[in-house]
């Protein structure tokens, strides 16, 4: 062995007392003093020079050891195993070249303390002697064949590594969830912060563990599904209690891809965190945010959602139908879930469906204890009591129909603003017959954007199945308002006519008066004309509204006089869209309502006129919380 | 309500259409010269906006008043639409309610 080459693995090595009597014997002489000489590193540099250092990629077993120069890119935690065929620890350390490949340097047991302490991120070393073999993990952090292991004749040497730089290549998040392959690769990423979820108890097939979703974004503009698992989600909790979102970026290493809700990432034993990391261009990310108000908005509307985690990887995916295109789309016996957005309008709580129940926290099922446990008696979860829920079916409405929903506590809360336990204390307990009014009317007549799959989905509270709502979205009155132009321009298929030109020229021409039940179909295709016309003036002033609805209402009036009101039809065009679809479902009861709510519109102010002919356009919550009194036009009347 | 004049949604082209009649127009605040305001409609082309208080410059306006020659507007009522509005869609609603949906607005 050379002379020097022997010197420094004494020298580095960890001062093991037998390795250096051992060297002492095999030379014959003290070599403490050789160790720190001036004369021995210059030398030691001029040998150094001589040496040559493939790339990695030419790293084969066709020689056991190799010589490397290489820059240490990470440095993973301990990972504890314990298999039946081997119990140890292992630490993975990441080596890159000056090609910027990357290879694996494994650590195990002992080898962990005698060379972490040497090996820092970031520093450039040349490893001698160092023992390749074959990578057969199942998981390989690098696309490398091999990996490496040091052996006790290893050494290790720092030196000036300024040929050797670090380079960070992130995939894009889209193309990451986009891919249709699956992958046991594991990948590094990058993106900024949007939203951090609580953490929750989970059922696994075997077992329970914890769980946390994260959402990140890049400059892909994808917002990303990223759980952490069990001690990730603690340890990562911990790093990030006080960071803003929209200001914080995160890397995070090893992760994996997985098929969960269209594509999403997950923690694996080897992801680390690190917030905000520097020169890997987390600058560059939050830049390209603050000039995106594009991407802001959009990562603004999936934060102020009912489920931020659920939204984030469901939406772009959901296809966006209105209610006649989704009833349409469904497949009997599906079995995949299908994702769809539908912008409606909340029209009526289904007050014979309100549920209030104790829910599993694990499985989120109806708490029924087994036998004399405090367990689940549907996952055998008993570790936390279970937790307040409560459900609502509602009706929902567009322009081409209406459909019942069933949403559960956040989407529920979403939507009336009530706590599991504020609903059980006001609504099911509460012995006042108004309630409704008092409670429910106020959040009616509001539009969302509901994002549903095609599965129905079976309660065990009422052994009934329904579609569940799984998120819910705040409008983006800019897409509907594109949408509404492209159906105005867009012809019915098999008629010449668009829907908007059939009702003029009924109207116009005089011609024998089209039966309800046409008209109901002709308005409520010509209502998107009046919604787009509504959409394009609306902004949040009421002198605004109130012009373009004595527009639409002088157009209503011109409707009106010329068709008939049988049975309380109604006929004008913003009302009737929602309403002529009531008359069928609505008690004798109701009808009254309706008519009254025709009444209003003739004899009430300018104001009353805004409020009910806009009832079906787009304009923001506030300004119509303080102007729908839909609900309580009865007692007004 | 008073829908014996209402206000037809114009753009600086439809304007030419309406003169002495009520219109309401969409315009973007470009400057304040001698008390009127000179704006850019929707379409691109400039449009001046008379008896009209001050609004901030690159402010949304809509306006509603009696269109005059010259591409002018004698405003009555004045609305700040703010900073953001989506002039595309505010000019194809003038598209369509002077064309062919027009009698549902007139």
């Amino acid at each position: 062995m050379d002379n020097f080459m022997l010197l420094y693995h004494v020298s580095l090595l960890d001062p093991v007392y037998d390795c250096y009597l051992a060297i002492k014997n095999i030379l014959g002489e003290d070599t403490r003093e050789m160790l720190f000489s001036r004369k021995f590193y210059s030398g030691f540099n001029i040998w150094m020079e001589g040496r040559s250092y493939p790339p990695f990629a030419f790293i084969n077993p066709s020689q056991t050891k190799w010589n490397i120069k290489c820059r240490v890119k990470h440095i993973y935690d301990i990972y504890n195993f314990d298999n039946p065929r081997s119990k140890g620890r292992l630490v993975k350390i990441v080596l890159t070249d000056e090609r910027e490949e990357e290879i694996l340097l494994l650590l195990f047991d002992e080898n962990i303390e005698r060379y972490r302490g040497i090996l820092s991120e970031g520093s450039a070393y040349c490893i001698h002697d160092v023992v390749v073999k074959p990578n057969t993990q199942r998981c390989p952090i690098t696309n490398h064949q091999y990996h490496l292991r040091p052996m006790r004749f290893t050494t290790v040497l720092p030196f000036d590594g300024d040929m050797i730089p670090i380079t960070w290549k992130f995939p894009s998040l889209k193309s990451l969830c986009q891919a249709t392959s699956s992958t046991t690769d594991l990948c590094d990423i990058l993106g900024i912060l949007v939203y951090v979820s609580k953490i929750h108890t989970i059922k696994t097939q075997n077992n329970f563990t914890f769980k946390k979703e994260l959402v990140l974004i890049d400059d892909s503009n994808h917002p990303v599904l990223l759980t952490l698992w069990a001690l990730k989600a603690h340890s990562v909790t911990e790093d990030m209690v006080h960071v803003p979102i929209f200001d914080t970026v995160l890397m995070v290493k090893a992760v994996k891809v997985v098929q969960y809700q269209g594509g999403s990432l997950s923690s694996t034993g080897y992801t680390t965190t690190t917030v905000n990391p520097i020169n890997v261009g987390a600058e560059r990310l939050l830049a390209w945010l603050e000039g995106n108000a594009t991407a802001r908005s959009l990562l603004k509307r999936i934060q102020s959602s009912s489920s931020p985690s659920s939204v984030a990887s469901i939406l772009p995916l959901a296809k966006k139908v209105n209610i006649t295109q989704f009833y349409q789309h469904l497949q009997r016996d599906a079995l995949t879930p299908t994702y769809y957005r539908i912008t409606a309008t909340l029209a009526q709580i289904r007050i014979g469906q309100l549920h209030c129940y104790s829910a599993c926290v694990a499985c989120k099922h109806k708490f029924v204890p087994s036998d004399n446990t405090n367990k689940c008696s549907f996952c055998e979860y008993g570790c936390d009591p279970p937790i307040l829920s409560y459900t609502i079916k509602a009706e929902v409405v567009d322009e081409t129909g209406t459909m019942d929903l069933r949403l559960f506590t956040d989407e529920a809360e979403h939507v009336l603003g009530l706590t599991a336990l504020e609903f059980r204390t006001q609504v099911i307990e509460g012995d006042d017959i108004s309630r409704f009014n008092r409670i429910f009317s106020p959040r009616l007549w509001k539009k969302y954007v509901f994002i549903l799959s095609n599965l129905k989905g079976k309660l065990m509270i009422t052994d009934t199945s329904d579609f569940i709502v799984h998120s819910i979205i705040d409008v983006d009155y800019s897409e509907e308002s594109h949408a509404l132009l492209h159906l105005i321009d867009a012809p019915e298929v098999g008629n010449d006519h668009s829907p908007i030109e059939s009702v003029i020229e009924s109207v116009t021409m005089h011609s024998s008066l089209p039966s309800s039940s046409t008209l109901s179909h002709d308005v409520q295709s010509s209502s998107s004309v009046i919604g787009v016309a509504t959409h394009q003036s609306l902004i949040d002033t009421s002198t605004t509204l109130s012009s373009t609805a004595s527009s639409i209402t002088h157009s209503k009036n011109v409707l009106q006089s010329q068709l008939t009101n049988t049975e309380g039809d109604v006929l004008s065009s913003a009302e009737g869209r929602g309403k002529q679809k009531y008359h069928g479902s609505h008690t004798e009861q109701d009808s009254p309502c309706m008519e009254q709510d025709i009444i209003s519109v003739h004899t009430h102010g300018e104001n009353s006129a805004v409020e009910s002919t806009i009832a079906e356009s787009s304009i923001h919550a506030s300004q119509r919380d303080d102007e729908l009194h839909l609900g309580n036009v009865s007692e007004e009347g | 309500m008073d829908t014996s004049s209402p206000a037809a949604f114009v753009n600086a082209e439809l304007l030419k259409m309406h003169v002495g009649r009520r219109v309401r127009a969409l315009v973007q605040v470009m400057r304040i010269e001698g008390g009127a305001i000179m704006g850019q409609s929707t379409d691109g082309q400039q449009l001046t906006i008379r008896s009209s208080p001050a609004f901030p410059v690159s402010n949304f306006i809509e306006v509603i008043g009696i269109a005059e020659i010259n591409q002018s507007i004698r405003a009555e009522i004045c609305t700040d639409f703010g900073d953001k509005c989506d002039t595309v869609a505010y000019n194809r609603l003038c598209q369509l309610a002077n064309g062919e949906y027009k009698s549902l607005f007139l």
